[in-house]
């Protein structure tokens, strides 16, 4: 216990929370409705009503980027809850949490302002509710998930995260050089001639790909959040913390510069098709020489909204994530084997039941 | 006196020594009812010829030597042996000899060896079989049986003797054209070099293996009618279990493979596909270059595929019979 407290550098952070217009009361952010609703009053606020009576809800004036703000953090830090006064440990990369004596919305100040304040944001358009419902209604269409691993009880942790994304526009530009074929056939009597036309083909230009998103954080896990993809590039807003309240929210731990790779390598793959496909009139295509090159053209850090859904099931953790803004759910569920094994069987048995009553039909009609 | 009964004996030792050959006992169609003819073919004026010009044997004996060209104690040796193969396989086998001389129109026909050839074997074939069919020969309903012809007049073709077998009934049903040719090329030299006894118990013995191993494959699907001819069987509907076997297993694992895949649903992102802004591309270097060229060629093969199947051939009896085809030799 000593050791931990060790661990734990004490660092006082000035915290950040909406409190509501009316009452003062800690207020949250709906995502269903797009506004603030406070749970004691009941009252309802809109973003511009938010920033006329609350110097806080005005983030950007706080979280202006400060160059050269950049020193080396410790693993943990504490805060004072500014509701009930408790002291609160979290994590270097937590930017927004929870007190966990209150349950009031902490905003840590300090991970997101400088270099790690956001540029632009998408607010959370999911509920909690519907990352739930998606859980639970997972075994539509999916015959092998386990009987009750979609029970609500199984979810062990659900959070709504804003995850920390670096969006890049990038140009890819270059030449890429093929071997390809054209293919001519014609008959004389009863001899059928195949003639192959092999040719050289270059393809060169350059193309754009905007926002192109990758994760941020070394928390969470990369395929996970490729496979939320897509968010609307339309839905992006002016970083403003109000949107944090009733959420998480991670400030990057990887550079953009150590992450680009991932766009690099993604918008590559896109425009070596794109140039590949321009060469129509070719059967068959394959690059010899490739001379592409992606270059990063504008860079923006944003956080963008995720339901982290932590579930146990069979002593086993499983994580799911649903993009905040579109619904999508993601996941791997476990496989029911006895349902595979099952399936297998009845499958066969159907299939070759069809087959021998098609060779039956066909010998009848033969 | 002494000389006289001295010659005499010595005329008695060379022909104990000499080979004896007996000639079969025949009988006067005209003498017998319908022709002698007790099978149940319609004798009219379109077959009355063949008929009358057939001999007519008692049916119980089962070497017909009319070329005498086995002795008497060849044809009891061959007699032990046809026995044994009737008790076998409850079929006849016939063994008949003759100097069947061939037309003059036959001449005609020496300028094409396929021309000659087809109608040696027309000639032979209506022979043998008219001998079969208008004696009381064959077993069962269908009246199985095995005949061996051999005709040992020159054909003025290619001026040799010829033979050839023939079945009949059920007996067809042992013999695809393979078999045919290799019991009539077993038997060739020893026919051809005059070993009869030789030859014909070769022939007995490989019919003998032929019809113990039972029907070839290729006449599986066949049976002999009452008239003699080969059928076709009623086609029937056989389970193909392991192509369908194949087919749903190959279909179930790409199904299952498709349901398994609904469970995992993170994937590694390769493609930007989605973050490209179409009106920003700019193919601005568009090279075409030939570099060579090939062509390739295959001709369809003229030969006809499939299996014509099997058929029997009418004799002027109206009834079927196969045969081998023949040996000039």
């Amino acid at each position: 216990m000593a050791k931990e407290e060790e661990m734990v550098k004490e660092k006082e952070e000035q915290t950040l929370e909406n409190r509501c217009p009316a009452c003062k009361a800690s207020i949250s952010f709906d995502a269903k409705s797009g506004k603030w609703k406070c749970e004691y009053c009941g009252s309802s606020f809109t973003l511009e009503e938010m920033q006329a009576h609350s110097d806080n809800a005005s983030g950007e004036k706080k979280n202006q980027k400060k160059e050269g703000d950049s020193s080396d953090h410790t693993q943990y830090v504490s805060y004072h809850c500014e509701s009930c006064g408790a002291e609160i440990i979290a994590d270097e990369e937590t930017a927004a949490t929870f007190c966990i004596y209150c349950g009031n919305t902490a905003i840590l100040q300090s991970k997101l302002s400088g270099k790690f304040s956001p540029d632009q944001m998408i607010p959370f358009q999911k509920e909690k509710k519907e990352a739930v419902d998606a859980f639970k209604s997972l075994a539509k269409g999916r015959p092998f998930v386990p009987k009750d691993f979609t029970h609500e009880a199984n979810i062990e942790k659900i959070r709504g995260v804003y995850i920390p994304f670096w969006l890049y526009d990038v140009k890819v530009s270059g030449d890429i050089v093929m071997n390809a074929e054209t293919v001519e056939r014609w008959t004389v009597g009863k001899t059928h001639y195949t003639k192959t036309n092999v040719f050289k083909v270059t393809r060169g230009g350059d193309m754009m790909f905007q926002k192109v998103p990758v994760d941020g954080s070394s928390h969470f896990d990369n395929d996970i959040m490729n496979s939320i993809e897509p968010f609307s590039n339309q839905k992006l807003i002016p970083y403003n913390h109000a949107y944090l309240s009733g959420f998480y929210a991670e400030k990057y731990d990887e550079e953009g510069d150590k992450v680009f790779s991932e766009a690099s390598n993604r918008t590559l793959n896109t425009a070596r098709g794109v140039l590949k496909d321009d060469a129509v009139l070719y059967v068959s295509k394959t690059i010899v020489a490739d001379h592409l090159a992606a270059n990063e053209e504008a860079r923006s850090y944003v956080l963008l909204p995720v339901w982290m859904v932590n579930v146990k099931y069979k002593n086993k953790m499983y994580i799911f994530a649903m993009n905040g803004e579109t619904g999508k759910f993601v996941g791997n569920i476990p496989l029911d084997l006895g349902k595979v094994f099952l399936y297998t069987i009845i499958i066969f048995a159907i299939v070759m039941a069809i087959s021998i009553a098609i060779t039956y039909g066909i010998f009848i009609g033969g | 006196m002494k000389r006289k009964l001295l010659f005499f004996i010595l005329l008695l030792l060379i022909i104990s020594i000499l080979p004896v050959h007996a000639k079969p006992e025949t009988y006067d169609r005209n003498t017998l009812e319908d022709y002698g003819v007790r099978k149940n073919w319609t004798i009219n004026e379109n077959n009355l010829n063949n008929v009358l010009r057939t001999y007519a044997v008692n049916a119980s004996e089962k070497i017909y030597d009319f070329s005498e060209i086995l002795t008497e104690d060849e044809e009891k040796q061959l007699r032990e042996k046809i026995d044994a193969f009737e008790k076998k396989h409850h079929m006849e086998l016939i063994i008949l000899t003759d100097s069947y001389e061939y037309p003059e129109s036959l001449k005609n026909s020496c300028y094409s060896d396929t021309m000659a050839d087809k109608e040696i074997f027309r000639i032979n074939d209506e022979y043998a079989a008219d001998f079969y069919d208008y004696n009381d020969f064959g077993m069962d309903y269908n009246m199985s049986g095995i005949l061996i012809f051999r005709n040992t007049a020159i054909d003025p073709c290619f001026d040799a003797m010829y033979y050839d077998m023939y079945t009949f009934g059920n007996a067809q049903l042992y013999f695809d054209q393979s078999r045919y040719d290799t019991v009539l090329d077993a038997i060739f030299d020893d026919l051809h070099s005059d070993n009869y006894l030789s030859g014909f118990e070769s022939f007995i013995s490989k019919v003998d293996s032929y019809v113990t191993s039972g029907k070839p494959s290729a006449l599986e699907q066949y049976y002999v009618d009452e008239s003699g001819y080969l059928q076709k069987l009623p086609a029937t509907y056989h389970v193909p279990w392991g192509m369908c076997a194949a087919v749903s297993g190959v279909i179930t694992l790409i199904v299952i493979l498709i349901l398994v895949h609904k469970n995992k649903m993170v994937h590694k992102a390769v493609q930007a596909s989605a973050y490209l802004a179409k009106d920003t591309v700019h193919i601005t270097n568009r090279q075409d270059v030939f570099v060579t060229s090939h062509v390739t060629s295959y001709t369809e093969s003229d030969s006809s595929s499939g299996g014509g199947g099997f058929s029997s051939h009418g004799g002027s009896s109206g009834g079927g019979h196969s045969s081998g085809g023949g040996r000039h030799g």
